[in-house]
């Protein structure tokens, strides 16, 4: 074993501070010099918590006196501690800088010594806080982004006005369970709902009361299905259901009793109450129709016969009693709504 | 190995201990923490082929913060503490101040150098606090390193790789529940066959003045 000469601590390029068990400095290496106001034979002899105020404080001062105790190391990083020794540059300005501690009992010639190491972390802290901010701001804006794109994703598949899936979303919907169900023994029901004579609400009321009324028809029109059912807002007062996993007509029915009843109340907007119908046609896949297109053509029809009949009432789609006469350029509504 | 009343006595002490540790963490997170009660295993690599964590979830394979942390004289050991590399941003970010409620699953990649320093530190606290009990309980006096902090890929075939040359260890898994975030962490002591006979001897000296 060579023995070293004490020049080459001042040659390290970190600080190293030997304390003896009171506390005092024996050892101020010149990386201290350098980074502090202090000078080695200013403080040797010192002690420890004169020159490191930070020191005096209980929890720093209990680090020391555990590690001279128990000969456990303690490691003080600069992140979470901040700065232990502030560094004064040529014109006398305190330069805020960051070190990580190392803090060890040492035994040397039957004497119990603390060593600590210094670590300067000043431009790394820095570095990692600019990256750390960086890193958030490009978090923020990605989050921006990806909410932008949800809502146009929204907006793309939803009617702005009642927040019901649109047209586009119901005729995917109805695609997918057709692909899905293929080849299986599970019936759905497409039903197209219109609101009877909505137009004249739409007159005598203004657009405003109109809106409020879809908006209501389209809670109502939802409270009456499964969760797992969709219901859609096709366009003006056309609204279209999907009705899955069907076993029998009496399944359908049940459904369309719900409608109506809900239909059996008022609508309460604002002073007025009206007193609203609702008629629909039904067509059941995969009977009437292997597409979701001709689904919704078939319900549509149905509609079409029941609105041409006595409205307010409902029919599943039967492809024996079609009638040309009944196309839907030849309906003309002649109701009026009843108003209390 | 260990019978159930070894069992029983060692879970009351290490209950303490880590208790104790958590009360250290609490001051450096500036937020309370519940702990849950630690399972204990000891667990000998050598006759277990087939070895696996009795932690699922926890120990499934994939990337984990491990720190170790040497310790000597009488009993001596190596101690570290794991826990999965996900958690360990939200621990940070708590001692730092900086715990964000609306991102409770950050990514391990963002861990910088200086959190590593604040997981070093942790590590050496809760570490310390541990084996510096063990010490007490045995009436030894300890040597102590300080931990070094990694991010270990631990593969399905690695976990048994991971603790290789360890004849046995004592493995005490608990979970540091803190205000905003759940914590599930492993302290493992890996002691040898003298050190490992040392702490049951000890366990049953206790037992048998309790016993009289």
């Amino acid at each position: 074993m060579i023995s070293l000469p004490i020049d080459i601590l001042d040659k390290l390029s970190m600080g190293l501070i030997l304390l003896n068990q009171k506390q005092e400095i024996l050892l101020w290496n010149h990386w201290m010099e350098n980074k502090t106001q202090f000078d080695s034979k200013s403080v040797f002899g010192k002690a420890f918590s004169e020159v490191c105020p930070r020191f005096q404080e209980t929890k720093y001062k209990k680090v020391i006196e555990t590690v001279i105790e128990t000969g456990e190391g303690r490691f003080l990083s600069g992140a979470l501690h901040g700065s232990f020794f502030h560094h004064f540059s040529s014109d006398s300005y305190i330069l805020p800088t960051i070190q990580n501690l190392q803090i060890e009992q040492i035994v040397f010639e039957d004497h119990c010594l603390i060593l600590i190491q210094v670590n300067d972390i000043t431009s790394q802290y820095h570095t990692v806080h600019q990256m750390k901010s960086f890193i958030k701001s490009l978090e923020i804006e990605n989050e921006e982004i990806r909410q932008a794109e949800l809502e146009a994703r929204k907006l793309a598949v939803h009617d702005a006005l009642t927040g019901l899936p649109n047209r586009t979303n119901f005729m995917n919907h109805l695609t997918k369970m057709i692909r899905i169900q293929h080849n299986s023994f599970n019936g759905a029901a497409v039903i197209f709902l219109d609101i009877d004579n909505f137009k004249i609400v739409n007159d005598s009321y203004g657009h405003s009361v109109g809106d409020a009324l879809l908006q209501i028809a389209a809670e109502r029109l939802k409270a009456s299905i499964r969760k797992s059912d969709m219901v859609a807002r096709l366009s003006g007062d056309e609204f279209a259901l999907l009705i899955y996993n069907v076993n029998s007509r009496d399944n359908i029915i049940s459904v369309a009793n719900k409608i109506m009843a809900q239909f059996s109340t008022p609508f309460i907007i604002g002073k007025l109450q009206l007193s609203v119908t609702c008629s629909f046609g039904i067509s059941i896949y995969p009977f009437d129709g292997a597409d979701a297109v001709t689904l919704l053509h078939q319900a549509d029809t149905a509609l079409y016969r029941v609105k041409n009949d006595k409205k307010a009432d409902y029919q599943f789609y039967c492809p024996y009693e079609h009638d040309d006469d009944l196309k839907p350029n030849k309906m003309v509504p002649t109701d009026t709504i009843a108003i209390k | 190995m260990i019978n159930d009343s070894q069992k029983d006595l060692l879970k009351e002490y290490i209950n303490v201990f880590v208790g104790k540790a958590a009360n250290m963490l609490s001051e450096m997170a500036n937020q309370r923490i519940l702990l849950r009660v630690p399972e204990i295993e000891i667990l000998n690599m050598q006759n277990d082929d087939k070895f696996s964590w009795p932690t699922d979830g926890l120990f499934s394979y994939g990337h984990i913060i491990s720190s170790s942390m040497k310790f000597g004289r009488d009993f001596s050991g190596r101690a570290l503490l794991i826990f999965p590399a996900s958690k360990a941003k939200l621990l940070v970010d708590a001692c730092l101040g900086e715990i964000d409620s609306d991102d409770l699953q950050p990514d391990s990649s963002q861990l910088a150098d200086t959190d590593f320093d604040v997981l070093k530190e942790i590590s050496n606290v809760i570490l310390n606090c541990v084996i510096g009990e063990f010490g007490n309980l045995l009436g030894v006096k300890l040597d102590f390193t300080l931990p070094d902090v990694e991010v270990v890929f631990v593969s399905e075939a690695e976990q048994q790789l991971y603790l290789k040359n360890s004849v046995h260890i004592l493995m005490f898994y608990t979970a540091f529940t803190l205000e905003k975030a759940k914590l599930d962490g492993v302290i493992l002591m890996v002691l040898g066959m003298n050190s490992l006979n040392m702490l049951l001897t000890k366990i049953d000296n206790i037992l048998g003045e309790l016993n009289d």
